[in-house]
């Protein structure tokens, strides 16, 4: 069926389609108004679910009114969530039934950016459209035209790109988040530096052990993260309970954050310069001999020599030195204190461990096999020497804080039995990312805060399942695993095709130079935008989008609407039309809210999976939309994916909806059951805390009698073979990784300049010590009701924060002439010139004394009223109050990661005018609330 | 908060009419301006139940009004029964005129309808005597609410004596009406120092002591002596109270914010 | 006797608003309208030393309560079984006084329905075996707000008042005793609401 509409006359035939639908029926899956205020024999059920308005996935519990949800509450059983949801959460019945929802799939008529005008089609024309660009793209250039992306907003999996990709062979992957969002800080910590332990990001959902009731942690460092902005309902609650009970804490954040004002110690750091201030922590730290010694030498890599040949800071290789045998294999040396030696590194084991005393500091003579002797210092003394600069003068000068309260912080931290420092996201957006994670790493591993009671990073619980699921027929785990981006190896497959090459892993765009990319697959942005605008190394020709509006996460959004230009085909699948849908898609298909989801969900004491409420529309899990693509490229006679769908088994496409859902149930079980039981409950408090056996992990024993140690092999790319399992304080690991790579069966290019093993701050590119042009520094944030690009569009959240709030100090206001209120436009260096937003972008000031003087904070926002408002410019929707136009997409980037510019730059405020046709007063959002709408018929 | 235009209308007419009756009244006693009393009955009238229609149309549900009957105790309440009475004083007042009935029992009628009707004045301040609203929450509210009445009712009725040519009884009444000028005059101060809206010039110097007060005070001790005057006289102290009576009432919904400003639900 | 209200721990609050969307859900609050509001106080104090603290606030159930007062037609009035301070919107007229004598300003005012309303404790979900918790209770994600009877002990409400003696405070009360308390501990803020 096709007619042709526009976007905005189909929202009134569908209302329409409603109210008639509303005389007399009554429908179960959906919202129609009943001529009953109220009756007597109303259907009341209840479900159970997940929340994926973040990433926290709280378990809710949903009650059902003849078939319609009408209330959600929390699941108390959870030990995360203890019952709690925050406003995201709380959001998803105006999620669901929000009007301007995509109902079925649509593609344009008109021009990208000019034309806001669509026309339904059938799911099988849309799929058949993707698969034939495709296609086309195959015959043309190759497979590696393809860009697949995704993005954090809500998003069930981030998978999804990355397991399209594997099985499609090449091409490209990104979200706006990875290298500006806990990949930098996952790959240095969680893969390198603390041995295959979470690193210790509390509002992504790590740092299990905080929310264990028995409250060990003494002195919580909350660095650069807002538990009560990122997640209330889990990191929020966790903090209100760690204060409760006498955990002492420290907030380093440019903002006055809800935790910062239930701090011991708020020290207001000048963004961008984290680095300086984890350096300033680590030389007290050592300088006060405020390490945990015996931590620290028996289970960290400080004490090995640093090869004082190599400029690169390699550690020395106990092959090299004179009279070492190593026919057992590579490892490190050591200078042993007791007996003067130097001292080929071993496995501990409770018999030995007595015979190990290294030396952490010093410098020590090394006799090697080839005659020579050198002079190596210990991985310890090149850290102390590395950090010796930053006093606290200087640190607290070059980040803006008091030199006695940054003092008072290190001492809490480092005086503290058990301490925790959780690292947010805030360095991951900027050019010092990897740096930033680094030094954290150094801050927990000096005082042996992992694996300890009431540390940051510790092995998740696990707990046996209660019950499992089928999911075995079609390899339901191959393609639609919970996310673990880390994870993907497509040739893994039961007839060993092989779906993607070394080659195609190599031409990844900006992978060889930031091999930190290679933890999530994914992409450098800016090399795969040049790519896109300038053919080099190769052309992106297919962009397949599943997410919100990257016109509002990306850098210097502006740029990118060239770029969109030179796509042969883009398809967009989200709940709703953004910006990008106007700006970029050919086609548009819906998807489903996460109360009509139906998938796997990673369980702490709770376990499960997302359960629909109700479907609505024609419209499917877009995980199921990726398989079809597969299937119709098969059935268009490619050959890989006819091996992926049909011989391999590995997708599901939406046709396969029925086997899936058998897939999902509790073995012996029918889906009825299986959903009656969800999410159930694995364990009980007591054994879920029970279940952290530290003494299991590190301190217990392997079968030889050694200590399990630190995972030696996933986290080790070096040529060590015989490993003495420690953790990396001294990151000389990366140095291979930049010279290798990270691939088990082939060595990737090296990179130009070698990795550096420590950390090392440099000033921001853009900074305020000498702009005079742009005096600002500018941060970003999050905030507790909404989340990334999400939720604008939802009344009830939005008449809370109706434009996005500017923080400005009293003093750089009043030279300003601004006050709270005030509406203000805010410029930078990529508003010059800009024709998109010449003026810079507009948001309100609020003036106040929390925030880092000489540093203004400002929200992502757009604003969806403009894609909806009949003759309103669509374009004004991600240009009106956009903060990301003011971002750079530019270098320098992070050498290891390719992180660019977030936060961290220069900006000027000046006050303004409310721009014209913005939604503002509560009233504004009438339209967005729920209101009665035709079903447009199942798509499964 | 933002000024209820309705209640102040219905405080301004019902209290000018209350006021008016009480002059029938005391022509009762003093026989001057008696002729008029039929007259001023019904402009009485007609005054108070505009009044009372103006408060309702401040109500978006007044048929659910019958209800307070089962809370006779509340302010409202009182000021609908009030309203009631005083009404019904005057009717029976003036269906004893018209009967020519005994002067004794038109007296005691006259006195209960002039009672009620000072009363009715009074309690329609008295309604905004509120803890919560620390301006209002004095007894020199109501009084102002009864004194501002009190100048533009007589002043009303001594402009109906003036335009019905009762010069001598407009003369003999000049004196009340300056002292009643000054009695407001004192409440007002008071008033005004109480609530603090001193600090608007303009409004409660301007309008509610020189408009409303001096210029009563002094048409009535004018129109002793110039009583070929008494109309433009009249004229001009009615304005003049009218004018004091309606910014008075206007000044006290602005100054009436509460302790807390939360869901600022009335702005 | 029996006296619910809700009491307020706001060193726990983290100013999330999940209370106020919760609040809008349940009982279907228009746009611009509220039973429930997190107000911000603060931050304030000599930069970097500042201290702020959330407000969140909703009707009081005060114990001499001027809103059943003032009103004309009892449409504000004490449920003679829990004694927690209603509306009857069938019986309001609208005339606002209860809004103006309401100490608080915690009264909606229903745009549609040109009625007053206002915090029910989410008592319409109470049931024979008593009191349920309200959903700004349940969702809470700082657990700050408790429910009770303020004359049991045994309540939620009294427990967390009777943990932090030192720290109670009341909106200020001019006679009409507000049943509602809020936990500030002075290591955190001090108390700026009050008198």
């Amino acid at each position: 069926m096709t007619n042709s509409v526009t976007r905005r006359s189909f929202m009134k035939l569908s209302a329409a389609a409603g109210a008639a639908a509303a005389l007399g029926t009554v429908a179960v899956s959906n919202l129609v108004e009943s001529s009953k205020a109220f009756a007597d024999e109303d259907v009341v059920e209840e479900m159970g679910t997940y929340c994926r308005s973040c990433v926290l996935a709280c378990p809710v519990r949903v009650t059902m009114r003849n078939g319609r949800a009408v209330r959600l509450e929390g699941d108390s059983r959870s030990v995360f969530s203890r019952g709690r949801l925050c406003a995201k959460g709380l959001a998803g019945i105006n999620m669901l039934y929000h009007p301007n929802r995509t109902k079925y799939p649509m593609k344009r008529v008109g021009e990208r950016g000019v034309d806001n005008k669509w026309e339904r089609i059938t799911w099988d024309e849309g799929i058949t459209m993707v698969a034939e660009a495709l296609l086309e793209m195959r015959d043309k250039t190759g497979r590696n035209g393809l860009l697949a992306t995704s993005g954090g907003g809500g998003n069930p999996s981030f998978n999804d790109p990355l397991a399209f990709r594997a099985y499609w062979g090449a091409g490209n992957v990104y979200e706006p988040g990875a290298a500006q969002c806990a990949m930098p800080r996952d790959w240095i910590l969680t893969s390198i530096m603390f041995g295959g332990v979470d690193f210790p990001s509390i509002a992504d959902g790590q740092c299990p052990d905080l929310y264990n009731p028995n409250y060990d942690c003494e002195c919580f460092v909350i660095w650069g993260t807002g538990p009560a902005q990122s997640g209330p309902a889990q990191p929020g609650r966790c903090c209100v309970e760690l204060r409760e009970h006498g955990c002492k804490t420290v907030v380093i954040d440019p903002r006055y954050t809800a935790d910062a004002a239930r701090a011991d110690i708020w020290l207001p750091i000048r963004p961008g310069t984290d680095v300086a201030m984890g350096l300033g922590w680590t030389n007290y730290i050592l300088e006060n001999n405020l390490i945990n010694t015996e931590f620290v030498k028996k289970w960290t890599n400080l004490p090995f020599l640093v090869d004082s040949r190599e400029e690169s800071g390699l550690l020395l290789r106990a092959s090299d030195v004179e009279g070492m045998d190593t026919s057992d294999g590579e490892t490190y040396v050591y200078f042993d204190e007791v007996t003067g030696q130097v001292t080929k590194a071993f496995v501990l084991s409770p018999e030995n461990e007595a015979s190990y005393n290294p030396a952490v500091f010093g410098e020590y003579e090394v006799k090697l096999k080839d005659g020579t002797t050198i002079t190596c210092k210990t991985a310890g003394q090149a850290e102390k020497e590395n950090a010796a600069e930053w006093t606290l003068e200087k640190t607290a000068e070059t980040c803006w804080v008091d030199k006695d309260d940054l003092e008072a912080a290190i001492k809490m931290y480092a005086e503290a039995t058990y301490g925790a420092i959780s690292l947010g996201v805030s360095t991951d957006q900027h050019p010092q990312s990897t740096q930033a994670g680094m030094v954290i790493g150094v801050l927990t591993l000096l005082r042996g805060n992992i694996e300890q009671p009431g540390a940051a990073s510790t092995t998740r619980p696990m707990t046996p399942p209660v019950y499992t699921q089928i999911g075995i027929k079609r390899n339901l785990f191959q393609s639609m695993r919970p996310s673990q981006r880390q994870e993907w190896e497509p040739n893994d497959n039961k007839s060993n095709y092989e779906y993607q090459t070394p080659q195609a892993i190599i031409e990844r765009l900006g992978y060889v130079e930031h091999k930190g990319f290679g933890c999530w697959q994914h992409s450098h942005i800016p090399s795969v935008y040049d790519a896109i605008m300038t053919g080099e190394p190769y052309q992106p020709h297919v962009w397949i989008e599943r997410s919100g509006n990257k016109l509002v996460t990306l850098a210097d959004a502006s740029s990118w609407i060239e770029a969109m230009t030179k796509f042969d085909f883009i398809s967009h699948s989200y709940m709703y039309p953004t910006s990008f849908t106007f700006e970029a898609a050919d086609v548009m298909f819906p998807i489903t809210e996460w109360l009509e989801s139906l998938y796997t969900q990673n369980g702490g004491n709770l376990a499960g999976m997302y359960m629909p409420a109700t479907i609505l529309f024609e419209h499917a899990d877009d995980r199921f939309t990726w398989g079809t693509i597969m299937k119709k490229c098969a059935d268009l006679g490619d050959e890989q994916a006819y091996q992926c769908y049909y011989v391999d088994e590995i997708y599901y496409a939406q046709s396969d909806f029925d086997l899936f859902k058998e897939c999902m149930c509790i073995e012996g079980k029918t889906f009825e059951e299986t959903r009656a039981l969800n999410p159930w409950q694995n364990c009980g408090d007591e054994d879920m805390w029970q279940a952290t056996p530290y003494q299991k992990t590190y301190m217990g024993l392997q079968e030889d009698g050694t200590y399990i140690g630190w995972n030696p092999k996933k986290c080790d790319p070096t040529d060590i073979t015989n490993s003495p399992r420690k953790l990396c304080i001294y990151v000389d690991k990366i140095i291979e990784v930049g010279r290798r790579g990270q691939h088990p069966n082939f060595d990737m290019p090296p990179v130009d300049e070698d990795y550096k093993p420590m950390p090392y701050y440099w000033e921001p590119s853009e900074s305020p010590l000498d702009d005079t042009e742009y005096p600002l520094v500018m941060s970003e944030g999050r905030l507790p009701f909404i989340h990334h690009s999400t939720l604008r569009n939802i009344p009830y959240i939005r008449e809370l924060y109706p434009a996005p709030e500017v923080w400005i100090d009293p003093d750089a206001a009043a030279q300003r002439g601004i006050e709270s209120g005030d509406w203000v436009r805010v410029t930078s260096r990529r508003t010059e010139n800009n024709k998109y937003a010449p003026e810079g972008v507009y948001g309100v000031a609020y003036v106040t004394p929390g925030i880092s003087h000489g540093c203004v904070y400002m929200e992502r926002f757009w604003n969806p009223e403009f894609l909806e408002t009949e003759g309103a410019d669509a374009r004004k929707s991600w240009t009106t109050c956009n903060m990301n136009i003011l971002t750079k997409r530019e270098g320098p980037y992070n050498p290891e990661c390719g992180s660019y510019t977030l936060r961290g730059f220069q900006v000027e405020v000046t006050k303004a005018e409310r721009p014209e046709g913005i939604w503002y007063e509560p009233e504004d959002f009438q339209s967005w609330l729920p209101t009665p709408s035709d079903n447009t018929g199942g798509v499964y | 908060m933002e000024i209820q235009w309705s209640l102040v209308l219905f405080t301004v007419l019902a209290g000018a009419g209350s006021w008016m009756f009480v002059g029938a009244a005391v022509s009762e006693f003093t026989n001057r301006g008696k002729e008029a009393s039929f007259l001023t009955s019904i402009i009485a009238i007609v005054l108070i139940i505009a009044g009372g229609l103006c408060s309702v149309t401040h109500l978006s549900h007044p048929t659910r009004m019958l209800g307070a009957i089962s809370h006779p105790t509340s302010g409202i309440a009182i000021e609908a029964f009030m309203l009631g009475f005083t009404c019904l004083a005057i009717i029976v007042y003036l269906v004893l005129l018209k009967r020519s009935s005994s002067d004794k029992a038109r007296k005691v009628v006259a006195v209960v309808g002039a009672v009620l009707g000072i009363a009715f004045s009074f309690l329609m301040g008295e309604s905004y005597m509120m803890a919560a609203r620390a301006n209002w929450n004095s007894v020199v509210v109501p009084l102002e609410y009864a004194v501002t009445s009190m100048v533009l009712g007589v002043s009303l009725y001594l402009l109906l004596l003036a335009c019905r040519k009762e010069k001598e009884a407009v003369a003999f009444y000049g004196l009340p009406l300056a002292v009643a000028g000054a009695i407001s005059l004192i409440v007002g101060l008071v008033y005004g120092f109480f609530s603090g809206v001193t600090a608007e010039a303009m409004q409660f110097w301007g309008c509610v002591v020189v408009l409303g007060t001096i210029v009563p005070i002094v048409c009535g001790a004018v129109s002793m002596k110039k009583a070929d005057a008494a109309v433009a006289l009249m004229l001009c102290s009615s304005v003049g109270a009218l004018v004091g009576s309606v910014v008075f009432r206007m000044l006290m919904w602005t100054s009436g914010t509460g302790m807390y400003v939360f869901f600022n639900a009335l702005s | 006797m029996t006296r619910y209200a809700l009491v307020v721990d706001l060193d726990r609050c983290i100013g999330c608003q999940a209370c106020e969307v919760a609040c809008k859900n349940e009982n279907g609050v228009a746009l611009g309208e509220h039973w429930n509001k997190v107000m911000k106080v603060g931050p304030t104090g000599e930069y970097p030393k500042l201290e702020q603290y959330y407000l969140p606030v909703m009707c009081q159930q005060c114990k001499d309560a001027p809103c059943v007062h003032v009103c004309p037609t009892g449409a504000s009035y004490r449920d003679p079984d829990t004694d927690v301070v209603l509306v009857d919107k069938e019986k309001c007229i609208g005339c606002k006084y209860c809004m103006m004598a309401c100490p608080y300003d915690v009264r909606n005012w229903n745009r549609e329905e040109k009625v007053v309303e206002k915090c029910t404790l989410c008592s319409q979900r109470w049931t024979a075996d008593g009191p349920v918790d309200p959903l700004c209770v349940t969702v809470c994600c700082g657990s700050a707000r408790f429910l009770g009877d303020l004359d049991d002990p045994n309540s939620d409400a009294s427990k967390a008042l009777a943990a932090k003696p030192q720290s109670v405070h009341r909106l200020t009360d001019v006679g009409n005793q507000p049943g509602t308390a809020y936990l500030l501990s002075d290591k955190y803020a001090t108390w700026k609401s009050g008198e």
